[in-house]
């Protein structure tokens, strides 16, 4: 069978690399921290978060290894390494130094891993009242980790020990994405559910803000005007790049805030998802159409070049299979290192999802499963 | 994100909360007068089996094979028919609805004493809000039951679960009977309840009943994380309610028969949720009203003619509640209010002797008020007329069934959806081959089809106002057998039931890039076997054994997509093997009893992996009874053990139950 397979696979990969550890010169400083770990994983590595479906405790993390040797594949690292689940609603993963940290949104609690996955440390939001409303996305800088969450809060975390040290309450309602440049933290605030005192029914308020927070004083230095309803934020080349999920636009729609030109924010187009790499924006518009049955997505594939700021409407995908032109796409990301580009596509909670992998030249490298659903976010050594 | 979360969880706050919504109930119609004689023979003879004479599958369980028995609950009761699928999410206060042959739950009508009771918001009934205390039969019946003088809605269902109340019936020449019950257990469960039944001159009686229930329900589990096993408490699942039943029989001069019911239901309880690794904040809580009124007239007025008429207002209200910062105030409030106006009338005619037709016309207007967002407060008017024949010889019994539907909708903003005409057939038939055997064979095709809820139309982005309605297609093909082998066995019953059912044009949420939209696009085909086994042998000394068992086999698989992944896969929480078994042991020192539900391996998820892998389980109870008559007096004294092996399982992913657990019952009829 496939797992027993892999098993032998797997163990064969701890026996050699026991072998190469052994042969290594004790001088050089090992390049991961891989302590405790009960796999030996080659040099090339790209861990995916699955956000798994909510309230089902299925998110995970697999290992990908994107270059030479052995494992190839590991699906739910993160429970083999540490045995026990990574929790609910996988939110938002980043790399910081040698260290990967993990918001998972519905167990509510972030975790800081190795670079074999083992657990180094963890915080716990939900015993904290302005925590209570559910962590979202992270950014890291100067030994700090910065966190938002629902209920209007940032809280700035020590990335060695997980300690909250401080917390900038009041910042509107459910905020979502976070970027870090130039010493400030963009951070998204997108809508509030509310009563409308004309009918009495709920309604959703949708906020046009993202506020900028010094983070030396971490106090809140500016708020701009963006498109409605921003959620993606993104720093590249400098530059922030949003996508805000405007319902009552024809797309989502991307902006790009410059620091340089005192924050001003210009609209560059329509997209629902984004990654930045290789001084390039990639970007998909996926579009569905609800008139035909069944409803049929269209993914319209383009790229933003960051330096000239030019938009390129022709697909930046040379061979990609036919069916990613009609998939969900849920992320895209880019490797910095080889400067690949990864497409991972949800078949929500129906299947596992799928990456696919293609050149920074728009070949396309193959296909895989993702070892779990919803792909949210991936980060790469090597 | 936020978007497709919101969704999910809307979709599973939609179905714990807004679905538990609505019940509407009325008297009851001819079964009435056949419980009555059931219970009479019951009373005064032997046990009844199951029926087998019946052109269609149908189950029952009387209230005293339930109480010796061990059930707990209607839904603990419902889950012991063959072919049901009873999702629970744990504890008295969560969620459960009925499934039949995998059909999906709003495929399932649920009448209250012959009444069809009906949630237009959410499909689904949760049956966990019935209260056993006045019941006096249930009865699972795959397409129609055999009486032909019932509402055009019970016609129209694929499965209908019928719970029958207990009329009133008088000993030693008595004018008035009273029952005061106290029920204690585990997780702080205490629930009094009061009867009093009274007969006024010699043609009306009434009955009057309060249950009142509470508990805690914080029951301990064992929680597995992979190398971290905790024992937790599934916190915020308390209980309060009130329910409230009188009744009016008034049994007219020249065979006609006036029944007045007023029912009234409170709750308030905490909905636990999911459990959460890492997270146990649970804040979320669901009040429920409902109150309705009913009258049914019957009237036979020859050997060829008989009438039968119901009214009903129905009245059901819900709050869901939650707190926290993600909420703006960190208060979350959820209002919706449902009316239902209902009447049916039936006539039969026997224009010779072995054929019967009938007519059955209902017009209902139903009506949500509600805070969802973006909720246009619609109203829906629907017309059923059903006309049914039946033809019956000494050996041979066929029947057949037309329905006609016409469903239309208006809304306070937005498109209003398409009008609904339909027309859906039914055909049974019924052959004893053998004059002197109790064999049957039986036969039957329904169709039949479940319109789109308020929710899968209107929910905030989410719903969609262009779906049709979803249709059902059932096969049945069974033997039945009874006898009795020597003079002490009272019958040895066995049925044997194989179907197949589709389920084309299925409401689901088909998702999109963000946000998931309601479309017919599901195909599900479902192919099952029922086996049914009751035995009863009364020994000398006053004992009694009674014996029963069902097991069923099903494959119910996804046919929607031969590209997708879950292509014949089995559909979640779906497993292939399930079955009961129960032994009543009646003496004249203590009744006991002992049953067993077993459940196969299931999917929680589409896909058919290991990771969505639930596992099997045998739940066990042992009940001891003694009854005792004091002058004219009767207490009865019942003790019950509930999962003896403390048996940690699931029933859905995440909502564990309760493990081992008691209740002591005493009840005084004076």
């Amino acid at each position: 069978m496939k797992m027993r397979k892999f098993y032998l696979a797997m163990a064969a990969a701890v026996v050699l690399g026991g072998v190469f550890t052994s042969c290594s010169s004790d001088d050089d400083e090992p390049k991961w921290n891989d302590e405790g770990s009960d796999i030996s994983l080659p040099e090339s590595r790209m861990f995916i978060l699955n956000e798994g479906t909510m309230a089902s405790n299925n998110a995970s993390i697999s290992f990908y290894n994107p270059g030479e040797g052995e494992p190839k594949f590991v699906e739910n690292i993160f429970f083999d390494q540490n045995e026990v689940s990574l929790g609910d609603c996988g939110q938002s993963m980043i790399k910081y130094g040698k260290n990967i940290y993990v918001a998972v949104y519905g167990s509510n609690y972030m975790v800081k891993l190795n670079t074999a996955c083992v657990q180094q440390a963890r915080t716990v939001f939900s015993s904290d009242p302005d925590l209570m409303g559910g962590v979202r996305y992270i950014a890291a800088d100067n030994g700090f980790i910065y966190a938002s969450f629902y209920g209007g809060v940032v809280a700035k975390i020590n990335a060695e020990t997980l300690e909250v040290v401080d917390k900038l309450k009041g910042l509107g309602a459910n905020l979502e994405g976070v970027a870090i440049e130039n010493g400030c933290l963009y951070v998204a605030n997108s809508y509030e559910r509310t009563t409308d005192p004309e009918t009495g029914k709920n309604k959703y308020n949708y906020f046009k803000d993202v506020f900028v927070i010094d983070l030396d004083t971490f106090k809140k230095k500016e708020t701009l005007e963006v498109e409605q309803n921003p959620n993606v934020l993104v720093e590249e080349d400098d530059k922030l790049f949003l996508i805000s999920w405007n319902y009552g636009r024809e797309s989502y729609v991307l902006q790009m805030i410059d620091p340089a030109a005192g924050n001003k924010v210009s609209e560059i187009g329509y997209a629902t998802n984004l990654a930045a790499g290789n001084d390039m924006l990639y970007l998909v518009d996926s579009r569905t159409d609800y008139s035909v049955r069944p409803y049929v997505t269209t993914n319209t594939f383009s790229t933003y070049d960051i330096k000239s700021g030019k938009l390129n409407n022709t697909t930046f995908l040379k061979d990609a299979p036919a069916e990613l032109a009609t998939a969900s796409v849920y992320m895209m990301t880019v490797s910095e290192y080889t400067g690949d580009i990864y497409v991972g596509v949800t078949n929500y909670s129906a299947s596992n999802g799928t990456m696919y992998r293609f050149k920074s030249d728009g070949s396309f490298v193959g296909k895989f499963d993702c070892g779990g659903q919803n792909p949210r976010a991936a980060v790469f050594f090597n | 994100m936020i978007l497709q979360d919101m969704c999910v969880r809307c979709l599973v706050v939609g179905a714990v909360a807004l679905s538990c919504f609505d019940i509407s109930a009325a008297d009851s119609d001819s079964i009435t007068g056949k419980v009555h004689q059931i219970e009479e023979v019951t009373v005064t003879s032997r046990r009844m089996p199951n029926k087998v004479a019946t052109a269609v599958p149908v189950q029952t369980l009387s209230i005293e094979d339930m109480n010796q028995t061990g059930v707990q609950s209607v839904a603990d009761a419902v889950r012991r028919f063959a072919g049901t699928n009873v999702r629970d999410y744990g504890g008295i206060g969560g969620l459960k609805t009925v499934s039949v042959r995998n059909m999906g739950a709003a495929h399932t009508a649920v009448s209250y004493d012959g009444a069809p009771v009906s949630n237009c918001q959410a499909g689904q009934i949760d049956i966990g809000r019935f209260s056993l205390d006045n019941v006096g039969m249930l009865s699972l019946a795959v397409g129609q039951t055999e009486d032909m003088l019932q509402s055009a809605r019970l016609y129209a269902s694929a499965a209908v679960l019928g719970i029958t109340t207990e009329r009133p019936h008088f000993d030693w020449g008595r004018n008035a009977s009273f029952r005061v019950k106290m029920s204690g257990g585990s997780f702080g469960y205490v629930s009094p309840s009061v009867r009093w039944w009274q007969k006024i001159g010699s043609r009306v009686t009434t009955s009057l009943d309060g249950t009142f229930l509470r508990a805690d329900g914080n029951y301990p589990f064992t929680l597995v994380n992979g190398k971290d096993v905790t024992r937790e408490r599934r916190n915020n699942s308390a209980i309060d309610s009130w329910h409230g039943e009188a009744n009016v029989y008034y049994d007219m001069p020249g065979d006609g028969d006036l029944q007045v019911k007023g029912y009234y239901f409170y709750s308030r309880r905490g909905l636990p949720g999911a459990i959460v690794l890492y997270n146990p904040v649970s804040t979320e809580q669901l009040w429920d009203k409902n109150a309705f009124i009913q009258a049914k007239y019957r009237k036979r007025f020859s050997r060829r003619w008989e009438l039968q008429a119901q009214a009903r207002y129905n009245y059901g209200w819900n709050k869901d509640t939650e707190e926290g910062p993600q909420f703006t105030g960190n208060h979350y409030e959820a209002l919706h209010k449902q009316n239902e106006y209902y009447m049916s009338a039936t006539g039969l005619y026997r224009p010779l002797d072995n054929v019967t037709v009938a007519l059955a016309q209902d017009g209902v207007i139903n009506t949500l008020e509600s805070t969802m967002v973006g909720c246009p407060d619609p109203t829906r008017y629907t017309s059923l007329t059903a006309l049914s024949a039946r033809w019956q010889q000494s050996l041979l019994t066929v029947n057949g069934t037309l329905v006609g539907t016409y469903i239309t909708e208006r809304v306070k903003s937005g498109d209003r959806p398409a009008d609904v005409k339909r027309l859906a057939p039914s055909l049974s038939v019924s052959v004893k081959p053998l004059a002197d055997e109790m064999l049957y064979l039986r036969a039957m095709y329904k169709s039949t089809f479940r319109v789109p809820t308020f929710n899968d139309l209107y929910y905030d982005r989410l719903g969609s106002r262009v779906l049709r309605p979803e249709k059902a297609d059932e096969f049945d093909l069974g033997i039945t057998w009874s006898r009795s082998f020597f003079p002490a066995m009272d019958y040895f019953s066995v049925t044997v039931d194989a179907y197949y059912n589709d389920v084309t044009d299925k409401i689901v949420a088909f998702p999109t890039t963000y946000a998931w939209r309601m479309i017919n696009y599901g195909k599900v085909r479902v192919t099952g076997l029922d086996f049914t086994v009751s035995t009863a042998v009364s020994l000398p000394k006053g004992i009694n054994v009674i014996l029963n068992g069902s097991y069923t086999w099903q494959k119910a698989i996804d046919v929607t997509d031969k590209e997708s992944r879950n292509y014949k896969a089995q559909l979640p929480y779906t497993p292939e093997h399930s079955g009961n078994a129960s032994a009543i042991i009646e003496t004249p020192w203590v009744n006991v009893g002992y049953s067993v539900v077993a459940v196969g391996m299931r999917y929680y998820m589409s896909e058919n992996i290991k990771a969505n892998e639930i596992d099997g389980y045998a739940e066990q109870t042992l009940t001891l009874s003694k009854d005792l008559r004091l002058n004219r007096c009767e207490l009865t004294l019942r003790g019950e053990l509930i999962n003896i092996a403390d048996v940690q399982y699931d029933v859905i992913k995440f909502y564990p139950m309760p493990g081992r657990s008691w209740r002591l019952t005493g009840i005084f009829k004076f």
